[in-house]
């Protein structure tokens, strides 16, 4: 079966609620999707009217160039397999549950919020709140991975329970707000109030400015960390960091009583 | 039958039904990856009298390990679920944690989940950190060389344990030259282990004895120090007879396990002693596989 591949066919002021795609359990087969019905605005449609589809694997799903209207993409997706081409709005992979997420583009705010599992991957920047906690959840990211290739906004991975996120770019302020556990590897500059109440977790980093607060442990072998990279590697397609370079590891905060640890790469 | 000059008698191995698990160890060198499975597979020849059999399947190169670093993967058999877990915890814990660099990982999977590292964390005393990455999780266990990495959890698949073939041989240099050349050509077979020291039994056994305590004991019809006094399958030439045991996965890996020992001792030259090759067997009513020589040869 060939996937199925949508491309917006009508020009619309209006956002557009892509929830449909993976959160109706009903849409088993392309007629069901092609018949479904999209609110827009205050107006109706069928998928057919709004987008031009073809293919017939609801369950693997091709998006053309799309839109910053474009919401709820992937919103709590379980065992699919969508890709996006283009800029989508706002909670992309809300709350999704399994299955491999792809955006060759930008997305906006609270992408990935309240992720549960599966792999989201974002080949360019998103807004603030990544990972961000969904209104009627407290927790930010529960568990799966999220790799985001350019930057990241503010108030991003709040309360993150468990799961892993890879950044290649930089992090804006007020992130990894009450971090309870999880691991999390950040290449680029880190903003203002990095790790605000954190309680545990592991964080991989190359900005050195986070580290003075925190206690240096030791220069012992780790065998943790030359496996997560490795791993992460194998995840992404290619190496995040190098395993040849100087990782020093320091293990709890000078001030605040939590077990964070943080690894921190030299350039 | 004969296979390139080499008598193959017309018999069979009788193996049995057993449960399997494979672990992967790893450390900083292939020295101590090989210490930590040396110690972990020691006195886990038989499951009569250790509980499970167990033995390193192969080396294992830096892109085939979890994390990148040499090692081995281990594979264990035992009759019961039970005794699985709890040798495998107790290994583990005894021989692999102990072992300086080491980190231990699943090798199989299967939805028949049993502990690795799950009882073993407590090890940490608090201070022991979990990662769960792709699904699995990890236990971080800081001890004294930096800490021990091991996978929460492994996976046990249906196996077959007993498979077998007796060298049959003029004399025991030859017998014990025959048997290395075979053990050599199976080393890095996947899926099969021989579990007995360097691969070859000597102490054959029957069921039963006439002592009443014992499960089993010396298989005297294949015992050359016994052909006068006893009923003996061996032919007057014969004096020394070893035995190789193997385990594997499924059918499969046994027959082509067998056939390719066979198959490397024809090929060598110690063939010129070797009287026969024959198998150990009850029968054929206790166990649920049968190795039949002669078809797997041909």
């Amino acid at each position: 079966m060939k996937p199925v591949t949508l491309k917006l066919k009508k020009k619309t002021k209006f956002r557009l609620d892509m929830g449909f795609l993976s959160c109706n359990p009903n849409i088993t087969s392309i007629e069901k999707l092609k018949s479904q019905i999209v609110f827009n605005g205050k107006n109706q449609y069928k998928v057919t009217e709004l987008f031009s589809v073809s293919g017939s694997d609801v369950k693997n799903i091709f998006i053309k160039s799309a839109k910053n209207i474009m919401d709820n993409l992937g919103k709590d997706m379980d065992g699919m397999n969508i890709t996006v081409h283009g800029n989508v709005g706002h909670s992309f992979g809300k709350e999704m549950k399994s299955g491999v997420l792809k955006l060759y583009g930008n997305s906006l705010e609270y992408t990935a919020s309240g992720i549960k599992g599966g792999s989201l991957f974002v080949f360019g920047n998103t807004g603030n709140y990544l990972c961000g906690k969904p209104s009627a959840n407290n927790i930010g990211i529960l568990d799966g991975f999220v790799y985001v290739k350019g930057n990241v906004g503010n108030h991003s991975i709040q309360r993150m329970r468990r799961g892993n996120i890879v950044i290649e770019g930089n992090i804006g302020d007020y992130s990894c707000h009450q971090m309870i556990s999880g691991s999390i590897i950040i290449k680029g500059k880190i903003g203002k109030n990095f790790c605000d109440e954190i309680k545990r977790g592991t964080i991989i980093i190359k900005d050195k400015k986070v580290v003075k607060n925190y206690l240096l442990a030791n220069n012992a072998e780790v065998n943790f960390i030359k496996f997560y990279l490795l791993q992460i590697s194998k995840w992404v397609g290619k190496n995040i960091l190098p395993l040849s370079k100087n990782i020093i590891r320091y293990h709890g905060h000078k001030d605040e009583n939590n077990l964070c640890e943080v690894f921190l790469v030299k350039n | 039958m004969k296979y390139k000059g080499m008598q193959i008698e017309n018999t069979f191995a009788e193996a049995f039904n057993m449960k399997a698990s494979r672990i992967i160890v790893t450390a900083d060198n292939l020295k101590w990856a090989k210490n930590a499975c040396d110690s972990f597979t020691g006195f886990a020849t038989s499951v009569i009298g250790c509980g499970i059999e167990a033995g390193i399947e192969k080396q294992l190169s830096k892109a085939a390990t979890p994390d990148g670093r040499h090692g081995y993967s281990i594979l264990l058999f035992s009759m019961s679920r039970n005794v699985l877990e709890k040798q495998l915890e107790t290994r583990v814990g005894q021989c692999i944690l102990t072992c300086p660099t080491t980190a231990v990982f699943s090798g199989i999977e299967s939805d028949d989940v049993i502990p690795l590292g799950k009882n073993l964390r407590y090890f940490g005393d608090g201070h022991q950190i979990s990662k769960k990455i792709n699904k699995k999780r990890f236990w971080r266990i800081p001890v004294m060389d930096g800490e021990f990495l091991c996978e929460e959890s492994t996976s046990r698949v249906p196996a077959i344990g007993g498979g077998n073939f007796l060298v049959l041989s003029k004399n025991r240099p030859s017998c014990l030259k025959a048997c290395e050349v075979a053990i050599d050509s199976i080393k890095n077979l996947p899926n099969v282990i021989t579990p007995f020291p360097g691969g070859v039994v000597r102490s054959g056994s029957k069921i039963g004895s006439k002592y009443k305590t014992l499960i089993a004991s010396t298989n005297d019809e294949f015992c050359p120090t016994l052909k006068s006094i006893t009923k003996s399958s061996l032919a007057n030439n014969v004096n020394c007879v070893m035995e190789i045991v193997i385990n594997g996965l499924d059918e499969k890996d046994i027959s082509l396990a067998i056939k390719k020992s066979i198959q490397a001792i024809a090929k060598s030259n110690i063939k010129k002693d070797i009287v026969s090759i024959s198998a150990g067997n009850y029968g054929g009513k206790l166990g649920q596989y049968h190795f039949h020589l002669r078809k797997i040869i041909k």
